[in-house]
C-alpha cells in the first residue's frame, strides 16, 4: 500500500510539472503572438462621398464648371415666365 | 403433430417472458437510483440536459430482458455505447465545447493559463486519496480526473484506464458540476480576506482577430506533439474554436454549437446510463466514488484560488484572487460563481470575463492532465503499467535514498 501511495505521489509530481511546462508553453506563445499580432482600432468611418453636408461635391462640381465654361457658376435662379 | 398448450403452461410461459420474472433486488434498487437521477434533473435542476439522458438510460437498461445495457450485444444502448468505448462521443462534445468557447479572456490575460493548472492540482490530491483507500492506480487516476470538472473528459478517461467504473464516475462528475455553486463559494471565502476578495482587475485589452485564429493552430501543434495521448480531446476542442473564429465557417460553427453537441449529448449520457448496471453500481467502490469526488472538487478549488493568492502578491494586488476558483473548468458555472462571490463584498466589481480566463484554461488544463495519465497509463503509453510502476518505484527508492542519506 505504501509503495502504491508512495508511486502516486510521483505521478502527482510528474504530472503537475508537464502540466505546468505545457501550459507555461502556451503563455509564451500567447506573449510572443500578441506582440506580433497586436490589436488594432478598426479604421475611423469614411467620410461620406461628397463631405460634410454635400459641400466638399459643390465645391469641386462648381471649380469643374469654372474650369470649363472659364466663368464662375452664379446663382440658380427662376424666372417666372408670362 | 399438433403442439398443445394448457391454460396455467401458458400462463407460466407468458409471465416468464416479462421483466418481471427477472426482476432482482439490485435491478428494483437500479431503478429506484435512476428515478432519483430524473427527480433531480427535473425538480431540483441538477445538470438536466446531462442528468435526465444518464438516469434514463439507466432506468432503460435495468428493465430486465429489454437488452437495453451498455453489455447486451445486439440492444440499441450497446450501439450507443460503441461511441463511448471508442472514444468518439467526448472528443464529438468537445468539439462543441469549443465552438462554444471564447478564449478571448484567456489571449488577452495570458497568465490565468497558470490558475487553470494549478486547479489541476486537485485531481493529483484526489489520485493519492483514491490510492490510500484502496483503488488501483489506473482506477485512482480515473476518479482523480473527477476534480477536473469536465464530464467529456472524465468519461474519456474513465474508458481507456477504468471502464467498470464509468457509470459512477460520470454521475460523480455531473452532479457535483451541477452542485459547483454550493461547493466552492464556502472555500473561496475560507481561503481569502476581505481585502483580497474586493481587489478590482483591470479591463482585458482588446485581442487581434489573427491571435484569435492562431491561438487554436499553435495549441494543437505544441499540446499534441507534447502529449500526443490528449490529441483527440484537444485537437477537437481547438477545432471547434478555429470553427467559431475564422469566421468562414459560419455554418460548421453553428452546427457545432448547436445541433451537434445537442445530439451527441444525448448519444453521450444515454451510452452512460446504460453502463450502471446493479453490478457495475451497487458497490461500496461507488460511496467511495461520491465521496472522493466532492472531495477532488474541494481540492480543485482551493488549489486554484491558493495560486491566485500568489499571483495577488506577485502582481502587486492586481490579481483577484477569487477567479483562481473558475481553474475547474466546468464552464461557464465557475466563473458565474466567482462573479456572484466578488459582489457579495463588492456590488461594483465585475469578474465575470477574467474568471473566464481561468475557467476556459481549466478545461486545457483537464485535458492535458488526462494526457498525463494516458501517456503513464494508458494502452498507448510506452510504458505499460507495470513497467511504470516500477520505474516509479524505482524513482521512489532514489527519493528516499536521498531523504535518507540527507
Amino acid at each position: 500500500m505504501f509503495d502504491l501511495i508512495w508511486a502516486s505521489l510521483i505521478v502527482t509530481f510528474i504530472s503537475m510539472i508537464v502540466i505546468f511546462i505545457v501550459l507555461g508553453v502556451l503563455y509564451f506563445l500567447i506573449v510572443v503572438l500578441d506582440r506580433l499580432l497586436p490589436h488594432r482600432a478598426p479604421a475611423p468611418e469614411q467620410k461620406p462621398a461628397g463631405g460634410q453636408n454635400g459641400r466638399e461635391l459643390t465645391a469641386v462640381i462648381g471649380s469643374a464648371i469654372q474650369t470649363y465654361t472659364g466663368r464662375k457658376p452664379g446663382k440658380l435662379t427662376i424666372t417666372p415666365r408670362g | 403433430m399438433e403442439e398443445t398448450i394448457s391454460l396455467s403452461g401458458g400462463l407460466v410461459q407468458l409471465f416468464n417472458a416479462t421483466g418481471l420474472s427477472a426482476l432482482g433486488g439490485g435491478q428494483v434498487m437500479m431503478i429506484l437510483i435512476s428515478l432519483g437521477l430524473l427527480y433531480l434533473a427535473i425538480e431540483k435542476g441538477f445538470e438536466p440536459l446531462l442528468l435526465l439522458p444518464i438516469g434514463f438510460g439507466c432506468l432503460m437498461a435495468n428493465l430486465p430482458l429489454a437488452m437495453m445495457g451498455s453489455g447486451d450485444e445486439g440492444g440499441l444502448l450497446y450501439y450507443f455505447y460503441q461511441g463511448v468505448r471508442h472514444e468518439i462521443w467526448p472528443p464529438l462534445i468537445f468539439l462543441g465545447v469549443g465552438a462554444l468557447t471564447d478564449f478571448g479572456p484567456l489571449l488577452a490575460n495570458p497568465m490565468t493559463l497558470l490558475l487553470g493548472a494549478a486547479a489541476q492540482i486537485g485531481v493529483y490530491i484526489t489520485l493519492v486519496s483514491a490510492v490510500a483507500l484502496g483503488f488501483s492506480l489506473k482506477q485512482a487516476a480515473a476518479i482523480g480526473i473527477i476534480g477536473g470538472a469536465d464530464g467529456p473528459t472524465a468519461i474519456f478517461l474513465t474508458n481507456k484506464l477504468a471502464p467498470e467504473l464509468l457509470g459512477p464516475i460520470a454521475v460523480a462528475a455531473y452532479s457535483y458540476m451541477s452542485l459547483v455553486p454550493i461547493i466552492q463559494p464556502p472555500i473561496m471565502r475560507w481561503l481569502t480576506t476581505e481585502k483580497e476578495r474586493k481587489v478590482r482587475m483591470e479591463q482585458l485589452k482588446p485581442v487581434s482577430r489573427e491571435l484569435r485564429i492562431i491561438f487554436p493552430i499553435a495549441v494543437t501543434i505544441v499540446c499534441v506533439l507534447l502529449l500526443p495521448a490528449a490529441g483527440a480531446l484537444i485537437g477537437m476542442l481547438m477545432l471547434g474554436n478555429l470553427f467559431r473564429e475564422c469566421g468562414v465557417t459560419k455554418r460548421l460553427h453553428d452546427t457545432s454549437e448547436t445541433h451537434l453537441i445537442n445530439t451527441v449529448t444525448i448519444f453521450l449520457a444515454l451510452s452512460v446510463g446504460s453502463s450502471m448496471s446493479a453490478d457495475n453500481f451497487l458497490r461500496l467502490e461507488t460511496l467511495k466514488i461520491i465521496c472522493l469526488g466532492l472531495f477532488a472538487f474541494g481540492a480543485a478549488t482551493a488549489g486554484g484560488v491558493l495560486l491566485g493568492k500568489l499571483l495577488n502578491v506577485v502582481t502587486g494586488g492586481k490579481v483577484n484572487p477569487l477567479i483562481g476558483s473558475a481553474g475547474v473548468s466546468a464552464v461557464p458555472m465557475a466563473a458565474r460563481v466567482s462573479q456572484k462571490v466578488g459582489q457579495e463584498y463588492d456590488p461594483h466589481n465585475y469578474l465575470l470575463m477574467h474568471a473566464m480566463g481561468p475557467n476556459v484554461a481549466g478545461v486545457i488544463g483537464t485535458a492535458v492532465a488526462a494526457g498525463c495519465m494516458l501517456a503513464l497509463f494508458g494502452e498507448s503509453a510506452v510504458m505499460t503499467p507495470g513497467h511504470a510502476e516500477l520505474m516509479i518505484g524505482k524513482g521512489a527508492d532514489f527519493v528516499r535514498s536521498i531523504f535518507i542519506w540527507g
